[in-house]
């Protein structure tokens, strides 16, 4: 069965999107007012219109587009918001399951999951923290 | 032991040093400030942030480490780390395919061992777990000491080292000594080597003196490697249990290398054309994570005559021994194997003359390096004629025998058909006039690794093919 991110995960995006953009923001600020004040707000305009089609369209295409299913025979992840990518693992090719929390995702109550296997690995972004430890025993069973 | 265990503290300074460019900032400022030579511990009293940046370094090793911690269940390996961003990694015991226990000398001093775990996943050129444990929990890791089934002697490590030396390793360690050298007990060391090396070039009068230093740089190289690859695989003993193939290595940095049976891709043994030339083998096993250390290779039977490499195989590996090669390639498929290089022999007169012709004043050297040149491609020349006389291929049971070469080396490989990703047939213009063509076959790795045997006919590769499936 199909699952799809959290959807807390995209107000962790957006979180994370402003977190690094303050500072950006402030340093386009200050190099604008020294080298070419008179272009300051067009320039911040620019910024803030790229921000806001960043966290308004693109991060939630990228939540609507992205899923991931742990079926009996493989484990799969779709995501891409212009081109969709499948990648899929058969369940013996499983080596190690890395489970990844930053101070977000903990606050959120998600996680990442990398998945490594023989010939490659899979990122599954935003799954539930309950969901990823249900994952992790059915992925490593032993 | 399923409780939580912290690292050996001597992991401290190693990770310290990942913090060292934190200390970059205090000091330039300090030079700065207070010129060479400057009063550092008046500089150390009166400015308060470098001090706070040295303690910072310092608390984030130190708290790295305490939140780094390992657990070794019946079945799994899992190691929790990071402060801001938690990982876990879990990895079942049964899917480690090797597992090496390291004590290099300063380990050993400070009582500690490097564990380094891999699977068939992951970076092939990087380890996948490397833990620094007591000397007490590294035996946790390991199988049950085993009686040593088989120790080969040193004629056998001395004939590996010099068959298989590092020249490039070589080169840069004697590079690293130098350097550290001429640091500890002054410039005059460079120079004493150097004026030496002058010296010695300057001593005969057959070849240029540059090329000379040159030779001379690379001879040396190759007996630094020589005498390295000698100390790390010297009291060189291997044990066979039921499910584990155990190689203990090393003079100064012990080693015990734990590979998982049913993990081993493929058994290859190798000769270069020295080795070919006194009918020498040195049996190799690819199993993901023995080896993958630059300076190790994953030897399993130092060089020997083929009865008794057959011999030892049997002992060690007996579902992979060699068998018999069914095809081989076509009769006239020498003049194939000789195309590469000889172009090169044929391009070196043509680059010499252009590069005399621009630069007059350099003849005798231009045309001395060409000469020097043409060496490996006649060595490459003659590697490919060992090749065409023993090239082939085979399926005997349930196992891929393939015989083949890889730039300077020949390789005889068994490779049971479990662990076959790939096969590939291909054609090339010419192979598909005479029916003739390259078989790669591609094994499960982290990466996948081809074993090409070339100009062998079409239909009956394609027989066997047929013949198996």
């Amino acid at each position: 069965m199909k699952e799809r991110p959290a959807p807390q995960i995209l107000w962790s995006w957006v979180l994370a999107v402003t977190i690094v953009a303050l500072p950006l923001t402030g340093a386009l600020g200050w190099l604008m007012t020294l080298f070419l004040p008179a272009y300051l707000p067009l320039a911040l305009a620019v910024w803030g219109g790229f921000l806001l089609l960043l966290t308004g369209v693109y991060l939630p295409l990228r939540r609507r587009s992205a899923s991931f299913s742990l079926e009996q025979e493989h484990v799969a992840v779709t995501g891409g918001v212009l081109f969709t990518t499948t990648r899929r693992m058969r369940m013996d090719a499983v080596r190690q399951v890395t489970l990844l929390q930053g101070p977000l995702e903990r606050r959120f109550g998600t996680a990442f999951l990398l998945v490594s296997g023989t010939g490659g690995h899979l990122l599954v972004e935003g799954i539930d923290r309950a969901r990823a430890d249900v994952w992790c025993q059915r992925l490593l069973p032993r | 032991m399923n409780r939580p265990h912290r690292e050996h503290p001597a992991v401290l300074p190693l990770r310290l040093s990942l913090y060292l460019w934190l200390f970059l900032l205090p000091l330039i400022r300090g030079v700065h400030l207070l010129g060479v030579p400057g009063d550092i511990p008046a500089w150390l009293k009166s400015h308060l942030p470098d001090r706070l940046v040295a303690l910072l370094v310092i608390v984030t090793a130190v708290t790295l480490w305490w939140h780094r911690t390992y657990t070794l269940s019946r079945h799994s390996l899992v190691l929790r780390r990071g402060i801001l961003w938690r990982r876990t990694t879990r990895i079942p015991l049964p899917l480690i395919t090797t597992l090496t226990v390291e004590r290099p000398l300063w380990l050993r001093l400070s009582g500690g061992a490097r564990v380094v775990a891999d699977t068939d996943a992951g970076h092939h050129r990087l380890a996948d777990l490397t833990l620094l444990v007591t000397r007490r929990q590294s035996g946790i890791f390991l199988p049950d000491a085993n009686r040593i089934r088989f120790r080969a002697s040193g004629g056998r490590i001395f004939l590996l080292s010099v068959l298989s030396s590092d020249s490039l390793g070589g080169f840069l360690l004697l590079i690293t000594v130098l350097r550290h050298g001429s640091i500890l007990l002054g410039e005059g060391l460079q120079k004493t080597v150097f004026d030496n090396l002058q010296s010695a070039a300057e001593a005969q009068a057959v070849i240029p003196k540059t090329a000379a230093i040159v030779a001379l740089a690379l001879t040396a190289a190759w007996l630094t490697g020589t005498v390295r690859l000698f100390l790390r695989h010297l009291p060189f003993r291997v044990c066979r249990t039921a499910d584990t193939l155990t190689v203990y290595t090393g003079f100064f940095t012990r080693r015990v290398h734990c590979c998982a049976l049913g993990a081993v891709h493929y058994l290859d043994r190798r000769q270069t054309l020295s080795a070919y030339l006194l009918g020498l083998f040195t049996g190799y096993v690819s199993c993901t994570g023995y080896g993958k250390d630059r300076n190790t290779r994953a030897v399993l039977i130092p060089p020997c005559r083929p009865a008794r490499l057959c011999l030892e195989e049997r002992l060690f590996l007996p579902a992979l021994a060699h068998h018999s090669l069914s095809i081989h390639p076509a009769k006239g498929a020498l003049w194939r194997y000789w195309q590469g290089p000889l172009c090169l022999l044929g391009a070196l007169p043509l680059g010499a003359f252009l590069g005399g012709y621009l630069f007059p004043h350099w003849r005798h050297l231009i045309a001395y390096l060409a000469a020097m040149a043409a060496l490996p491609c006649l060595w490459l020349l003659l590697v490919r004629w060992a090749d065409r006389r023993t090239a082939g291929l085979g399926c005997e049971a349930g196992c891929f025998c393939l015989s083949y070469s890889r730039f300077l080396t020949l390789h005889r490989v068994t490779l049971p058909r479990d662990k076959v990703a790939l096969i590939l047939t291909r054609q090339s213009l010419w192979q598909k006039r005479r029916g003739l063509c390259t078989i790669k076959i591609y094994s499960h790795h982290e990466f996948r690794r081809p074993h090409p045997v070339r100009h062998l006919p079409l239909d009956e590769v394609l027989r066997l093919l047929d013949r198996i499936n």
